[in-house]
């Protein structure tokens, strides 16, 4: 049996591949076992969060240093979409631990497992972006959605938080359904032979005439099972909900790593296994941006509360960024959809990083909330206004140029009817951005004292706004250094 | 041998009776068992192909959804006894403070 | 009417049709319009089994479990299930070390969950 015996063997020489993972495995086990029982008693809690912040940033250089290649098995590939993924999970995380640290003391709920569940669900992404195997490709989904699941349920003593948390379960898990019997459809239809992504394209295409429903209704229930992944349009009833009953630093979180890694894979799997059968998600797929597009940025407009503004423009968002998985060219399209990614991720970091500021306790996350915020914190203020022109895509901003690109690949591909109604929605979108800077600087302030600000939402506020700003004086070399690092 | 087309046709009807439940019924420990039964319906098809075709990738991967659905029924039953102590109930109706 | 139509088709279609409306008049009469037409005021008396007489000292037949049971059923779940990848292993196992590191490595994993668990004080009784 030479399979057996080189097993461990070639285990070995495929390690390097995995090292960021790994360690982010070991440490936070290490947190949660021995490390987090002896240290706790001799170091306040709160110290968690600056030691996992230090944890990622190593993981973050173990990345960079990984060398490109694949393994076990092929069920894991190191590239450049892997790596530039990976990265922006981790920022996603490190910018939600320091979120987390002020809003967790407010609430007196520190607990070193809050960390380590983000820890090992930033692995499981970092798993999901390289997986090139149905298998692998559902252990990792599973592995970042179940660490998800307890974090939005964290706050269980609050009725909302534990509603949050059963809604994103079970609507989770039914997806996480779908997506499984996808799977084996499409594994069936291909002749019961082989997971492999690249190897599954050609047994599709070598598929019988009769296979073709099958093959059909498992690409469907796949898309499917990403749809409610990335929250687009028919299959995203959970995401303001969610958003609105998590933890506000997981909502930052949800909004931003899990949609990040989940587009990662789509690209991929619908790159690689799916390209043959383009015609089957095409027309289901484009669907499901307009409809994303049409519907976030329309609900979006009578939000009261910013929370859930936010998850309805989100939903915007992943509108337009399917656009980019539409495309033929999985290359081009990656690399437009890390870009976008990336700012977005700082805009949303950003503009999460005000809110729970002004949260304080965990209440008063409504627009009015903002009213006067130029008076009383003329810092902030400005660095909310440069966030919101920023994600309404207003000109010379970040935000613009992640789109510009965007559509520009959509329009090089042939959509341009999903190309004008994206220019249109977004046009629509500066409205409620806008209308939150006008609360922000023409209504009157409500009486009471601002309350300090700590150091870390600082670090957080100022840190985006300036890498926004940068962003948009680089803008037009943006896509050529994307280019660069996301090489597929 | 079973033919093929009645397996896809059980599974197919074990995935559907899944889905109806998870839509019609209003009990958390019950949408949790209908769940369950999709991936079950799944993992009928993944077996079946891959001792049809005499390779082993699907029965291993049969072998992974079962591992992967204990940790969702372990971490489902902990959400849902954090809601019972917490409503007093463990109907998915009576869930209703977020809305719009 | 063209060749390729099959004869029993239009009898498919009003099969179809007759589902669809039965079904529809069920769904308005029997749910849409009652939510806005019946009086809807559940008070903690109309919801007990007896509206008047002694309180029910358990709801209905249903026997409650103590909360341990869940706690402990969710922790059999998770060590059973992953106890079950052992087994394939076991009955392939012909003595080569190949196999038997890797398998030793996911035991050390389970072996970690399970003293995480203990030193939580998940498998004490009287939590």
């Amino acid at each position: 049996m030479p399979f057996a015996e080189s097993l461990w063997g070639n285990l070995v020489q495929d390690l390097p591949l995995l090292v960021p993972v790994l360690f982010l495995w070991i440490v936070g086990t290490l947190m949660l076992w021995p490390l987090g029982s002896w240290l706790l008693k001799s170091m306040p809690k709160r110290q968690w969060s600056g030691i996992t912040f230090v944890v990622l940033l190593v993981t973050l250089v173990l990345v960079f240093r990984t060398p490109a290649g694949q393994g076990f098995s092929g069920m894991f590939q190191v590239d450049g979409l892997t790596t530039g993924f990976q990265i922006l999970a981790i920022v996603a995380a490190a910018i939600t631990v320091i979120l987390s640290q002020p809003q967790l003391n407010a609430l007196k709920e520190q607990s070193v497992e809050y960390y380590a569940l983000i820890l090992f669900s930033t692995s499981g992404m970092m798993l999901l972006v390289g997986a090139t195997d149905l298998v692998s490709l559902y252990m990792a989904l599973e592995l970042m959605a179940l660490c998800i699941y307890i974090l939005v349920g964290y706050l269980r003593e609050q009725d909302r938080g534990i509603e949050a948390g059963i809604k994103y379960f079970l609507l989770g898990a039914f997806s996480s359904g779908l997506l499984v019997y996808g799977m084996s459809l499409i594994f069936a239809a291909a002749g019961g032979k082989t997971t492999n992504l690249a190897a599954l394209n050609q047994a599709l295409a070598l598929a019988p005439r009769n296979a073709e429903l099958m093959i059909f209704t498992g690409v469907i229930l796949v898309l499917a099972g990403f749809g409610f992944k990335v929250a687009a349009v028919p299959f995203h009833m959970w995401s303001p909900d969610v958003y609105d009953g998590a933890p506000t630093p997981i909502t930052a979180f949800l909004s931003t790593a899990p949609k990040a890694a989940a587009l990662g894979a789509f690209v991929r799997l619908f790159g690689t296994a799916f390209n043959g059968v383009h015609g089957d998600w095409a027309a289901p797929l484009s669907f499901m941006a307009a409809a994303s597009m049409i519907l976030g940025n329309i609900a979006a407009l009578r939000q009261q509360s910013m929370k859930r503004l936010l998850a309805y423009s989100s939903i915007a968002h992943v509108g337009y960024m399917l656009l980019a998985v539409l495309s033929h060219d999985a290359q081009a399209g990656a690399q437009a959809i890390w870009l976008y990614m990336l700012t977005y991720l700082l805009m949303q970091g950003g503009v999460f990083a005000v809110i729970i500021y002004l949260q304080g306790k965990g209440e008063g996350e409504r627009i009015e909330d903002f009213r006067g915020l130029s008076k009383r914190r003329p810092m902030l203020a400005f660095a909310m206004l440069v966030f919101m022109l920023s994600l309404g895509g207003i000109p010379p901003m970040l935000g613009f140029f992640a789109k510009f690109y965007l559509f520009k690949l959509a329009i090089e591909q042939g959509f341009v009817t999903l190309t004008v109604l994206a220019f249109l929605t977004s046009a629509i979108s500066a409205y409620y951005y806008l209308n939150v800077v006008a609360t922000m600087y023409f209504k009157e302030a409500p009486e009471g004292e601002a309350q300090p600000m700590g150091s870390g939402l600082s670090i957080v506020v100022f840190a985006t706004c300036l890498l926004v700003l940068v962003g948009t004086c680089l803008g037009p070399w943006l896509m050529d250094w994307t280019a660069r690092i996301v090489l597929v | 041998m079973v033919p093929m087309n009645q397996v896809l046709l059980v599974s197919f009807l074990l995935f559907s009776i899944g889905v109806a439940g998870v839509l019609i019924r209003r009990n958390a420990l019950i949408i949790l068992m209908c769940v369950e039964l999709m991936l079950n319906a799944a993992n009928l098809n993944l077996i079946a192909f891959a001792r049809h075709s005499g390779t082993v990738a699907g029965q291993a991967f049969a072998l992974l959804v079962m591992g992967l659905a204990a940790a969702e029924v372990a971490i489902g039953l902990a959400l849902v006894v954090a809601l019972y102590r917490k409503k007093d109930t463990v109907q998915v109706d009576g869930i209703n403070l977020l809305k719009g | 009417m063209s060749q390729s139509v099959h004869p029993f088709l239009p009898v498919l279609v009003l099969f179809l049709a007759a589902l669809v409306v039965g079904a529809a008049i069920l769904v308005i009469s029997g749910k849409i319009l009652p939510a806005f037409l019946k009086p809807n005021h559940p008070r903690p008396e109309k919801l007990t089994p007896y509206e008047c007489g002694v309180p029910p000292l358990q709801e209905g037949a249903r026997h409650r479990y103590g909360i341990q049971f869940y706690l402990v059923a969710m922790l059999f779940i998770l060590f059973d299930v992953e106890a079950a990848f052992l087994l394939p292993w076991a009955v392939q196992y012909k003595g080569h070390l190949g196999t038997f590191w890797p398998m030793l490595s996911f035991f050390g994993t389970l072996l970690v969950g399970y003293i995480y668990v203990w030193g939580r004080g998940a498998l004490e009784w009287e939590c």
